[in-house]
């Protein structure tokens, strides 16, 4: 069905929703992503993809609070849903059964 | 140091397309960033990213008008009438295609009609003063001249009080001008008065319009002439060199450039490359009345009428004539505005190949009539369709559609195919246009979709069929009680409530059919008969040489050469020839009372035998000319004129001041098109210093060699000459029946889309009503109904509703037949087989198309409609 999949881009930006629980928006999630991951991603793509979670229902937003950087202009901040949670989880679990049914691995290296 | 701040003109380029909904927290965001960015990397390389970041945020969502439709509170609704269309439409290809494809095919005949018809309708209308300025001729005994003496102008002019203006065209035809190395040959000149740029709109580049023309000297160029002359030099007061042809001292005559035009639209009559003044003329030469050979043109105050003008100068005319009673009855003084010059006359010494207003009128009513058909399929397949969804119509208010919401749908789904069709209609113009302008030879603006012509009737058409198309059905179901639609089980509104609408609106299309298959049929014999006719010569294997005065002098030895060629039959001088215009003189019995007025060719010995014209009796010239000794040959018509019973060899006639014998009578022969009865003509022997054309007879084969003899001997004996003017008789004829020849195929490709807007028609109407009735079909199939009996069913209503049609059809198709062909001398006749082969294709049209629907539904296996009930 169409909305449920999430794609790695999506589940980073919605990871970092959750993460900043409350203080989640586009400069602030942008930031944690790098931190975690040494990825510096561009301020509109991440917009982007918050604005594609918001339709598909995994993140809710609201206007907030402004800083004096921002000249006035509020922000809008990102929480994560109760769906874009059972989504993310979903996707973790599909991951931990598949990491548990994989065979070990011994690589032989062929010089 | 300086405050840092993002750049201005990045910020207001995102204020500029981003919307309000995201614009405050994207540019927060921005210069946020923008501000950490600056303590790590600096100002500049800041400002740079903020910028790129900018762009990078262009999206489609985050646009403002793309924002505002999402807010639309129509929205919704709007997507879910395309979602809705689209899925009909999956569901009934064919109903959607028929639709959509007549519609186009339909709207765009008529779009390439209309925009050719305001093409030639539009001649002449850039003089600013059109409505006023009138063209003065003449007509005796109903024939029309469009030239005029040179005196007629300057007469109207000093004694008409209305008018205001007046300014005379005498053609220069054949002109050696020279400036400096560069001489050329051109024939396309006037003298004019000076009032000439007072009265007609020519937009000047250099030069005054007022003075231009005042000094007998001077000359006006177009800017084409120009720059072929001088180049990107400056023309203005430079001497050009003429020497004109006719000019039998060759004299050389100096003009000075005043002034620069810019080129003559091509949607003139009058077109010219270059005006000199009139008044190198004398003032006496000017004022004589007597050659019919400049054209006059008017000025007339505002509101002021023509008609004390025609009587003014008719009062003069007959008393400098001093016409009798009878003849003064005879003659009519003609002004014509300058704006009808182009379709509506085509006058004796007409400057230039006119259009045919008659040509224009078939065009554009096939173009309606094309148009009418292909709507009123789209209008009764789209009813049907429409009523064809009463019961969702029913659920629809069941639960709780309102009656707006639902009209609302029916007119959006209307609008979606409509659209359509216009997009596929624009969209074939352009590609058309080529096509259509190579086809047509005329200058049509290539971006014509762009002409309010255009756009309007478009959107008019379309917005048309939108109301009745979509209003109909959505008032016809939304009426009904959703209770009475959804119990009575029936998907559809019964037939007989919209019975007649439709009824009438197929009889009108079978009838417009009928009228254009019989219209198309008519006109395409017409044309072809016209072509096929007999001339009364041979018009084949004739090359033409165009002899003006320097050619002439020397032709003798020319033609003495050319008859050395292997090939030439004979070569024959004459002052005009078949299918080029023959002067008109009066004829006159030496000792009977009545002058006639007669078609005068002069001729050589040679000429019968060339033209391949039968001598009836007495002798052709004899090749003897002795001065003062004219010999005549009249033809039929002519003979019959001047001398009624009597026999007329041997007898004396003067014509054109010269007196002589008749001494042969040819066979009538076709010298004009066919458009013209053959008129009386008289051949003269005399004098050569008239002869305008040579005829060189060739044998079928070497067509080649002799154009080449023609340059090599061209060459050998006018060595100060261009290249001869060589022309294939049979060329001009086919020149001059282009414009029929272009209609004939017009008209054949018409023809061929109206039986395709039929067909298909009638087809959609069939596949319908065999749907419809599927269940009919089987149970009577079950109960043992064959299948003769089954189509005779199906097809009868149709055959009822063509009787009716052809009733209103078949005398439509003859009177407009009639009336067409009325311009035409030689017509063929309208006889009955036409009409009743052209009624019997219809049926088997109309049966052929509704059968095999009915036919395929007929032995369908009848399990496969009855099994689901």
């Amino acid at each position: 069905m169409k909305g449920t999949h999430l794609g790695e881009f999506e589940e980073l930006v919605l990871l970092g929703t959750a993460v900043l629980d409350g203080n989640a928006y586009t400069v602030t999630i942008v930031e944690e992503i790098h931190a975690n991951t040494g990825r510096m991603l561009t301020l509109s793509s991440v917009h982007t993809v918050l604005t594609r979670l918001e339709k598909k229902g995994f993140v809710h937003s609201y206007m907030g609070g402004t800083l004096k950087e921002r000249g006035g202009r509020r922000r809008r901040l990102y929480k994560i849903t109760s769906a874009g949670y059972q989504t993310l989880n979903n996707t973790r679990d599909v991951r931990n059964r598949m990491w548990e049914v994989m065979p070990k691995f011994s690589f032989e290296f062929i010089s | 140091m300086k405050k840092k701040s993002p750049p201005d003109w990045a910020d207001r380029f995102l204020e500029w397309y981003c919307s309000d909904y995201y614009l405050e927290e994207v540019q927060g965001d921005l210069h946020e960033w923008y501000y950490k960015e600056l303590q790590r990397i600096g100002p500049r390389a800041a400002g740079f990213r903020y910028a790129v970041a900018i762009i990078r945020y262009f999206r489609l969502f985050r646009l403002k008008p793309v924002q505002k439709l999402i807010n639309n509170p129509n929205y919704l609704s709007m997507k879910s009438i395309i979602k809705i269309t689209y899925r009909n439409l999956r569901r009934d290809k064919i109903s959607g295609l028929i639709r959509v494809g007549n519609l186009s095919l339909g709207v765009i005949v008529f779009l390439l009609a209309l925009v050719y018809s305001k093409y030639e309708l539009n001649y002449d209308r850039f003089h600013e003063k059109g409505d006023r300025i009138f063209r003065v001729g003449m007509s005796f005994g109903g024939n029309p001249w469009a030239a005029t003496p040179l005196g007629m102008g300057a007469f109207v002019q000093d004694n008409v009080p209305e008018v205001k203006r007046m300014t005379r065209f005498a053609p220069i035809r054949n002109t050696w001008v020279k400036f400096g190395e560069n001489q050329f040959y051109e024939k396309g000149g006037f003298s004019a008065d000076s009032s000439i740029f007072e009265m007609f709109t020519y937009t000047f580049i250099q030069g005054d319009p007022k003075t231009a023309l005042i000094d007998p000297r001077s000359i006006v160029l177009t800017e084409r002439i120009a720059r072929k002359y001088f180049g990107n030099e400056n023309p203005m007061g430079k001497r050009l060199e003429l020497s004109i042809d006719q000019d039998r001292e060759g004299n050389i005559e100096p003009r000075i450039v005043t002034g620069i035009i810019e080129d003559i639209p091509q949607q003139s009559h009058l077109q010219f490359d270059f005006i000199c003044s009139i008044y190198t003329f004398d003032a006496d030469f000017l004022r004589k009345w007597r050659n019919f050979w400049v054209y006059t043109y008017v000025e007339l105050e505002e509101g002021s009428d023509p008609d004390n003008t025609k009587s003014i100068t008719k009062e003069e005319f007959v008393s400098l004539r001093s016409l009798s009673k009878d003849e003064a009855a005879q003659l009519e003084i003609l002004m014509t505005p300058v704006e009808r010059i182009h379709l509506y006359t085509n006058h004796e010494k007409e400057y230039a190949d006119n259009g045919n207003i008659l040509y224009i009128y078939i065009l554009f009513s096939i173009g309606v009539f094309i148009l009418i058909v292909s709507c009123i399929n789209y209008v009764n397949l789209t009813i049907i369709k429409g009523l064809d969804r009463a019961r969702e119509v029913g659920l629809r208010k069941t639960v709780g559609a309102s009656r707006h919401q639902l009209v609302m749908q029916f007119l959006g789904e209307n609008m979606v195919l409509l659209s359509l069709a216009g997009l596929i209609c624009l969209i074939a113009l352009v590609i058309l246009a080529p096509v259509f302008q190579r086809f047509s030879g005329l200058d049509l603006p290539l971006n014509f979709i762009y002409d309010p012509a255009i756009i309007f009737p478009l959107v008019a058409i379309l917005l048309t069929l939108e109301l009745i198309s979509g209003l109909y059905p959505a008032f016809v179901l939304t009426k009904f009680r959703p209770v009475d639609i959804i119990k009575s089980g029936t998907q559809t509104v019964p037939m007989r409530k919209i019975g007649l609408t439709r009824k009438v609106l197929i009889i009108i299309q079978f009838s417009l059919s009928v009228i254009l298959v019989i219209g198309s049929i008519v006109v395409f014999n017409q044309l072809r008969f016209i072509q096929r006719q007999d001339l009364g010569f041979e018009k084949d294997q004739i090359i033409l040489i165009k002899l003006n005065q320097s050619v002439r002098g020397k032709f003798k030895a020319f033609e003495n050469e050319m008859l050395q060629i292997q090939g030439v039959r004979s070569v024959s001088t004459s002052s005009s020839v078949p299918g080029y215009r023959i002067m008109l003189e009066d004829v006159i019995e030496i000792g009977a009372p009545d002058e006639y007025g007669s078609r005068l060719l002069f001729a050589d010995e040679t000429f019968l035998d060339t033209y391949e014209i039968d001598l009836l009796e007495g002798r052709h010239f004899d090749g003897t000319i002795k001065r003062g000794e004219n010999e005549f040959m009249l033809n039929q018509k002519a003979a019959e004129m001047v001398f009624g019973d009597k026999h007329p060899l041997n007898n004396e006639i003067t014509i054109a001041g010269d007196t002589g014998l008749v001494v042969g009578i040819v066979k009538d022969f076709n010298f004009q098109t066919l458009h013209s009865e053959v008129e009386p003509l008289t051949i003269s022997n005399l004098p050569i210093a008239l002869f305008g054309y040579a005829s060189i007879k060739f044998e079928a084969k070497s067509a080649k060699e002799i154009l080449e003899a023609i340059d090599v001997n061209g060459r050998k004996i006018y060595p100060e000459l261009p290249p001869l003017e060589t022309e294939f008789l049979d060329n001009r004829f086919e020149l001059l029946y282009m414009a029929e020849n272009k209609l004939q195929n017009i008209v054949w490709i018409f023809c061929m889309i109206t039986i395709l807007l039929t067909i298909s028609g009638v087809f959609g109407v069939a596949t319908y009503n065999a749907h419809k009735r599927a269940k009919e079909i089987a149970i009577r199939k079950v109960l043992g109904g064959d299948l003769l009996g089954l189509l005779q069913q199906l097809s009868r209503e149709y055959l009822y509703l063509l009787g009716f049609s052809l009733l209103i059809g078949l005398p439509g198709a003859f009177y407009l037949s009639k009336w067409w062909l009325q311009d035409f001398a030689y017509r063929i006749s309208l006889d009955p087989p036409t009409f009743l082969i052209s009624a019997l294709v219809m049926i088997i049209i109309i049966l052929v198309s509704s059968g095999f629907v009915t036919f395929r539904a007929a032995t369908a296996n009848p399990v496969e409609a009855l099994k689901n009930e």
